[in-house]
């Protein structure tokens, strides 16, 4: 094989060489031996000081995904057959390139913690979670994960089996700060804590096990709850607790499934002003313009546009 | 030794002195002579700085002895000058932050950079020497596509990386150069262990 002497190239240049290399290259790298390990750190350190970042992927594989805001590195273990022991698979979408590189394993836990701790020393703290939960190993994976940190900003938790009590260790151990969005199922009788400070975004897909109380402790800028078993009194309440700035002060958007035959009662003796259609902020896809409609106003003169 | 005398290499024809173009003559540690047109030099800042600090004019060119380069050898310098000559006129390249960094390889650089890795290792540090901008950026490219879908025990092979018993080892020897005196007391500590012995004092 064509080999050259790369230590005994200047600091410098070795840092130009790093500097090239793809996520995928710097982890092998640094996997080589601890000497190589404390060169791509120290670079990694310096030159791309919070260049990228790094979010924990569980789906049927276990691995990161190593990002840069535009393009993603996902460094990933399978315990599927694969016709090499490491395959490479390139897409890109809308401009951004995703590459995944899946090496086989037969534990693949073990190795998913291998490369945590690896790339948690180079890349620093995790950013977010991204966790489909129909595997046997959730548990492990949060219980590792809080010994590495205990707050992540964004989390994507999602299931097609019910996964009520996974969902209820991971909140239970895990911080969310920034966003959350769970779309796992969970039965409606289980009781879980919901992360009240989150200052962004929360989304739940299945929130039946949503109680009132539990929602207007909630303090996100963005709240969507689909298929909740909020009443038309519930909804009320809601809107009131607002007006009243007893809750959701920071509110910027909700967004409540609910079930109702009719939906008058909710503003019944609920002063409302009529107000115009307007623009919404465009990051809010699902509706870009609020139609026509009643106004409710908050003590503090603020103003919400009730869509029933 | 005279120009006369020098195996001039003429790098490049564009780089042969026409009319009143300004090129300057440069000498390799192994007494290869090169001449080089001043839109050239410029890719490099290191000799850009020569050059303009000793204000030569043609005469003095032809004149005086070739520029010495003592650390880089005919057969490197030619690939660096005939690199200058193909790129002169072309801005120097700044960086623009981007993760990981991105550098195409031209086709007339992959076909330069045709080489043995012990030649492009030369190469390399001839252009970080002379401060080659996009020189270094395209053999550092080079250098970084060897890890292209290399497993770390591949890697180890291609970049030559010792392993971690072995940068021990030379960390030892390294020691013990310093002090001879550790080795012996460390074959000493040895001898008694293998006799049983509970401590060494």
């Amino acid at each position: 094989m064509n080999s050259i002497p790369f230590l005994r190239l200047p600091f410098l240049v070795i840092q130009d060489v790093v500097s090239m290399m793809c996520p995928f290259e710097l982890i092998h790298l640094a996997k080589v031996s601890k000497r190589s390990k404390r060169i791509v750190k120290a670079i990694l350190d310096t030159q791309f000081h919070k260049k990228y970042h790094v979010d924990v992927y569980i789906s049927e594989d276990y691995g990161t995904a190593i990002k840069n805001g535009k393009n993603s590195w996902y460094y990933m273990y399978t315990s599927r057959r694969i016709p090499t022991n490491y395959l490479l698979t390139e897409q890109t979408v809308l401009g951004s390139t995703i590459v995944f590189l899946q090496n086989f394993t037969l534990n693949k836990l073990d190795d998913f913690q291998r490369i945590c701790d690896l790339c948690h020393d180079l890349f620093g703290d995790f950013k977010g979670i991204d966790i489909n939960m129909d595997n046997t190993d959730n548990q492990s994976i949060i219980d590792f994960l809080r010994t590495k940190q205990e707050s992540f900003e964004d989390c994507e938790v999602c299931s097609i089996s019910e996964r009520g009590d996974d969902v209820k260790h991971f909140l239970e151990n895990l911080e969310i700060t920034r966003n959350v969005s769970i779309s796992a199922q969970i039965s409606e009788d289980i009781n879980i804590n919901l992360p009240e400070n989150v200052e962004n975004s929360i989304f739940i897909q299945h929130s039946k096990f949503i109680k009132l109380e539990q929602f207007l402790a909630l303090k996100s800028k963005q709240i969507s709850l689909n298929s909740t078993k909020f009443t038309n009194q519930d909804i009320r309440s809601i809107l009131m607790s607002w007006m009243a700035t007893e809750s959701h002060l920071n509110l910027e958007r909700l967004r409540i499934a609910f079930n109702s035959t009719s939906t008058e009662y909710i503003l019944q003796n609920i002063p409302i002003e009529d107000g115009d259609e307007f623009q919404m902020d465009a990051r809010l896809v699902e509706l870009r313009r609020a139609p026509r409609g009643p106004d409710i106003r908050r003590e503090d003169g603020k103003k919400a546009r009730v869509i029933l | 030794m005279s120009v006369e005398n020098a195996p001039v290499v003429d790098v490049d024809e564009a780089a042969i002195p026409v009319e009143k173009k300004m090129y300057y003559r440069f000498e390799s540690n192994d007494k290869k002579e090169f001449r080089v047109s001043e839109l050239a030099i410029q890719q490099s800042e290191t000799l850009n700085r020569l050059v303009e600090a000793m204000g030569y004019t043609s005469e003095d060119v032809e004149n005086k002895p070739a520029i010495a380069i003592e650390n880089i050898d005919g057969k490197t310098l030619k690939l660096v000058f005939q690199w200058c000559e193909h790129h002169k006129g072309e801005a120097i390249p700044v960086d623009d932050g981007s993760v990981p960094k991105i550098v195409e390889i031209p086709e007339f650089d992959a076909k330069l950079m045709d080489i043995d890795n012990g030649l492009l290792f030369k190469l390399i540090w001839a252009a970080d020497y002379l401060n080659i901008v996009q020189l270094l950026n395209v053999s550092c490219k080079k250098v970084a596509n060897m890890a292209q879908g290399k497993t770390p025990a591949q890697l180890r092979r291609v970049y030559l990386l010792p392993s971690d018993e072995e940068d021990e080892a030379a960390k030892r020897a390294a020691q013990e150069a310093q002090d001879p005196r550790a080795r012996e007391v460390e074959e000493e500590f040895e001898e008694r262990k293998r006799q049983g012995g509970n401590s060494f004092f």
